[in-house]
């Protein structure tokens, strides 16, 4: 496995952000998904090595990040984009990429801006490389955080809410980048976009309150709602949760009463089932 | 058409870029205006020699221009490299020596034109924590927006962090002491100079165990009772004395020390 978590504890002050994580990731895309707070950016910091973990294990590219040595040789092929990637507002898209090529250790320098114009390519922003990062789009802005995890053809790329901010067209094209990367490295990425998910992730880990919740594949995930959403011409207050559709009928997901008339769930409708589970269990 | 043609060694010396400067010269000029010649010179050019020159010329041409500041470090003979991550530097790129110079400036005012004409303790008091405010505000999860991408990357943290603290402190001496050479007073221009490199390298060490912000805090207050007390015992002029400058040395030889030796501690958050 390229990524092993295993009882994974962290702590600001009183708040316990992950409270025993565990789960594995190998190659292909493993989207984790969580609501806010459910501690995906303090796991994701702490597989891009930026943060050490108060207990727990964490294997990372065969390598333990708590070892110096380790450590380093992981960030040598690690690829990382933050959840909010901080810009030097006065760079353009080209030297902000280029500034963290430095980091990456590209020493030559021909070399290493013949890969900040390949990485700038692959997002489709060549065009704007000599642009002021301030002057860019946020969607933009995101792309050029997207070129950098990309610098040097990483084998664990770590995306936290990479689609944020990208409009559908972007977000497709992100998608058909991601699942090529995918096919040959280990991409991790955290969102709270099921759909995101049911596109582009081969595994999905659902994480709530500090804990991997589950893990499968999508079409699992799916799965667990089979039998849970059914349609009405009224709301059913029984439900846990009901909204009213484009034609006027009502959609409900829950148990399902007798005789109801059964739709076919989405991924939307499995992740909802079991966060509504692991609430329930909670109140237990 | 021109009957002369260049001396086949010359073509050679020429393709293999060794020719000195006037044969080039003469070979450049020339054999635009011959095809004999552009004919001899061309297969004796090497292909990959010539692709290297090529791509050079792309991507130097490709290449955004260079901001003011990496210009300015590169003239002084930094490297691109070392100039495009000072360029980062939180502080470098805002109005860091705009507020440098006004606080310098105020304290040389205070010093020359206030109540107390001539008395040098606000000088001594702003001058040596200049620099420990400018380190604090060039790295860390709060000054840097790409703390988290620094930290994740395979570069030293502490070579980034000393890089950029030097150039602060560097920045910081020049402006302060042009204002200091300026006092009425000898002392003044000299007694701020190691306090300010034992209190940077101290908060350096502090950051090891604090956060930078919250390191340079406790410098700050320190130094500043230190000054206190010693301008309420009316006894400022000790600063430029023998057992103060041994005592900042001490400091200076003591945070160095730590520092080294817990370097691992800036490499990742949370294990301090």
């Amino acid at each position: 496995m390229t990524v092993s978590v295993d009882g994974l504890v962290k702590s600001y002050g009183r708040k316990r952000a992950l409270d025993g994580m565990t789960f594995h990731a190998g190659p292909g895309v493993t989207g984790l998904l969580g609501p806010n707070g459910a501690g995906k950016t303090t796991l994701l910091r702490i597989l891009a090595t930026v943060l050490a973990p108060d207990a727990g294990r964490v294997s990372l590219l065969g390598g333990d990040p708590a070892v110096a040595a380790d450590r380093l040789e992981i960030r040598r092929r690690l690829g990382y984009l933050p959840q909010e990637p901080g810009f030097h507002q006065g760079f353009t898209a080209f030297e902000f990429v280029d500034y963290v090529a430095i980091l990456k250790q590209f020493g030559d320098r021909r070399a290493r801006h013949d890969e900040v114009r390949r990485v700038l390519d692959l997002v489709g922003l060549r065009d704007v490389s000599g642009t002021k990062v301030r002057r860019l789009s946020g969607g933009m802005r995101r792309r050029v955080g997207v070129a950098q995890a990309l610098l040097g053809d990483p084998d664990l790329v770590i995306l936290d809410e990479p689609t944020a901010g990208l409009d559908p067209e972007q977000r497709l094209r992100f998608r058909e980048l991601l699942s090529s990367i995918g096919e040959r490295h280990t991409v991790l990425l955290s969102t709270h976009q099921t759909e995101d998910v049911a596109a582009l992730c081969t595994n999905v880990v659902v994480v709530d309150a500090g804990r991997a919740r589950w893990s499968g594949v999508p079409r699992e995930l799916t799965e667990l709602a089979r039998g849970r959403v059914w349609v009405a011409a009224e709301r059913d207050p029984r439900a846990q949760l009901a909204y009213r559709t484009g034609d006027g009928t009502f959609r409900h997901l829950g148990d399902a009463p007798a005789g109801a008339t059964l739709l076919d769930p989405t991924i939307e409708d499995g992740y909802l089932s079991l966060l509504s589970a692991s609430v329930a269990e909670v109140a237990a | 058409m021109t009957t002369w043609h260049v001396a086949a060694a010359d073509l050679r010396d020429y393709a293999a870029g060794t020719a000195g400067v006037a044969v080039a010269a003469s070979v450049e000029s020339h054999v635009p205006r011959c095809r004999d010649c552009a004919a001899a010179l061309s297969p004796a050019v090497d292909a990959g020699r010539l692709d290297a020159v090529w791509a050079e010329i792309g991507d130097r041409i490709d290449l955004p221009r260079r901001s003011l500041l990496e210009r300015a470090l590169a003239a002084v003979g930094v490297r691109d490299t070392d100039a495009r991550l000072l360029a980062a530097t939180p502080n470098l790129r805002s109005g860091w020596f705009g507020s440098l110079t006004l606080v310098a400036a105020f304290a040389f005012l205070a010093t020359v034109l206030g109540a107390g004409r001539g008395d040098i303790t606000l000088l001594l008091l702003l001058a040596p924590v200049l620099p420990v405010i400018g380190v604090a505000a060039a790295f860390g999860p709060h000054a840097d927006p790409t703390y988290d991408l620094t930290v994740a990357a395979p570069y030293s943290v502490l070579r980034l962090l000393l890089l950029r603290a030097a150039t602060v402190l560097g920045t910081c001496v020049t402006v302060t002491a042009a204002i200091a050479f300026a006092m009425p007073d000898a002392a003044a221009t000299t007694a701020w100079l190691l306090p300010a490199l034992a209190l940077t390298l101290a908060t350096l060490a502090l950051a090891t165990w604090l956060d930078i912000a919250v390191a340079a805090t406790a410098v700050a207050v320190g130094w500043a009772v230190v000054v206190g007390e010693l301008a309420r015992r009316d006894e400022m002029t000790d600063l430029n004395g023998g057992a103060a400058r041994l005592g900042c040395v001490l400091l200076a030889v003591l945070a160095a020390a730590v520092l080294v030796q817990r370097r691992r501690h800036f490499d990742q958050e949370g294990s301090r």
